[in-house]
């Protein structure tokens, strides 16, 4: 997914059309927003980030399950299966995005990356909704798709490259 | 047509206006069982109907009053008094106005006193969003915004809380959280709009962050065109509860 930092205005829209979407109990999110100043008065920037899992190449928290339910589906999707799931936290300490939160039904949840929409050939509900079509979604081997499009001609950045966790949300900047 | 179907007990505004308006005796204004005989009825003047519009979703009808745009070289007189678009306005300057707008200063804040900007959040719609679960989750009260060199001047930290009170002595009935930020100039102080319900059946947003309303009592108004203005309100902070030192003087 490629997030463009310079027409996001940080309404949430994405962060209500998960939680309605997924049944994300309330108090909890699955994605979130970032404001992020710099600078002094009046030179300043200012960047708008919606950010949820970066669905890692490298992926901790799969390493460290210890059950299995954390896992990476083909495509590159990372996944929990909620009745494998332990709620043992694990995975929450070692997301380096704090990406993860638990359920209060016992299990770990996060993105799927709207995988139960995906799989029917529609948008994630984040994508769908956000009114500055600041989201862009595909399939990152495919050139022709929106995200790859999207990273094309612009510059780019992720977030924490240092963790080492290949992670796959690209920042248009 | 709903979108999605209405859940829980929420219905739909004419059915709201219609039974309070029946409750009112005002039956013959109301004649009808369901809105869409009342839109069925519009289009048919229309010479549509409702049920054709569903069908076809868009009808268009040829132009009765010419083409749209003007012809190229085609003669066009503008309605104002000269026939042409005005950058000095005759008719203004007739009536005793400014032909040309004149800069006037605005008036600056006394001192210890900051500009009041009110806003908007995007997640927000005025002030009728503020109990809504999902868009609570999100933004569940407004702050203050303080730019640095203000908060050091008046040692003000990150979430503390304040009241507001502005050039006529009007203070906030709630208090507000101060956000200090590098996003507002130092003779200013920004606040969103929409916060500080004082209705306790609001069961979340009561009592969360502090109304911009409370705070406006100056109002200019354009000599000429009656637009208002309400950024020209001055606020200062209190750090003490205002309402515990007023029961005090009363004791």
């Amino acid at each position: 997914m490629a997030i463009d930092t310079k027409k996001c205005v940080g309404c949430g829209d994405c962060v209500v059309a998960c939680q309605t979407e997924n049944n994300v109990p309330h108090g909890y999110c699955r994605d979130w927003i970032v404001e992020r100043v710099d600078g002094t008065y009046p030179s300043l920037s200012l960047e708008f980030r919606s950010e949820r899992c970066n669905h890692c190449d490298n992926s901790p928290c799969v390493r460290c399950c210890p059950t299995g339910a954390s896992h990476k589906a083909e495509g590159g999707i990372v996944l929990v299966t909620h009745h494998k799931c332990i709620g043992c936290g694990a995975c929450i300490q070692s997301c380096p995005y704090d990406a993860r939160y638990p359920h209060p039904e016992g299990y770990v949840d996060k993105c799927t990356f709207c995988i139960h929409r995906v799989e029917k050939g529609q948008k994630t509900a984040c994508v769908d909704v956000c009114p500055t079509h600041c989201l862009h979604f595909g399939d990152l081997d495919d050139p022709n798709s929106d995200v790859s499009l999207a990273l094309k001609d612009r510059k780019w950045k992720v977030l924490a490259p240092e963790a080492g966790t290949k992670p796959q949300l690209y920042f248009l900047t | 047509m709903p979108a999605a179907e209405p859940k829980y007990e929420s219905k739909p505004g004419w059915w709201i206006t219609k039974q309070i308006g029946e409750r009112l005796g005002l039956h013959d204004y109301f004649n009808y069982n369901d809105f869409s005989e009342v839109i069925d009825w519009q289009l048919k003047q229309m010479g549509t109907s409702l049920e054709e519009m569903k069908k076809i979703g868009v009808k268009e009808y040829p132009r009765k009053s010419g083409p749209l745009y003007l012809g190229e070289g085609e003669e066009f007189k503008f309605n104002t008094s000269t026939g042409k678009v005005e950058l000095y306005s005759v008719d203004l300057a007739d009536e005793g106005f400014d032909a040309m707008p004149v800069y006037k200063a605005h008036p600056e804040p006394p001192q210890n006193f900051y500009r009041l900007i009110y806003g908007r959040a995007p997640m927000h719609t005025f002030s009728r969003t503020s109990n809504n679960p999902n868009l609570w989750d999100l933004m569940s009260e407004n702050a203050v915004w303080v730019n640095p060199k203000v908060a050091d001047l008046w040692g003000l930290k990150k979430d503390q809380e304040v009241w507001l009170k502005n050039q006529d002595g009007a203070i906030t009935t709630f208090p507000v959280k101060v956000r200090v930020t590098e996003r507002i100039r130092w003779d200013s102080v920004y606040m969103v709009h929409g916060f500080g319900h004082s209705d306790k059946k609001l069961s979340r947003a009561f009592g969360r962050g502090a109304s911009d309303e409370e705070l406006i009592t100056n109002i200019a108004v354009d000599p000429i065109m009656g637009g208002t203005g309400m950024r020209g309100n001055f606020i200062t902070f209190l750090k003490e509860n205002p309402a515990t030192e007023r029961k005090e003087d009363k004791a």
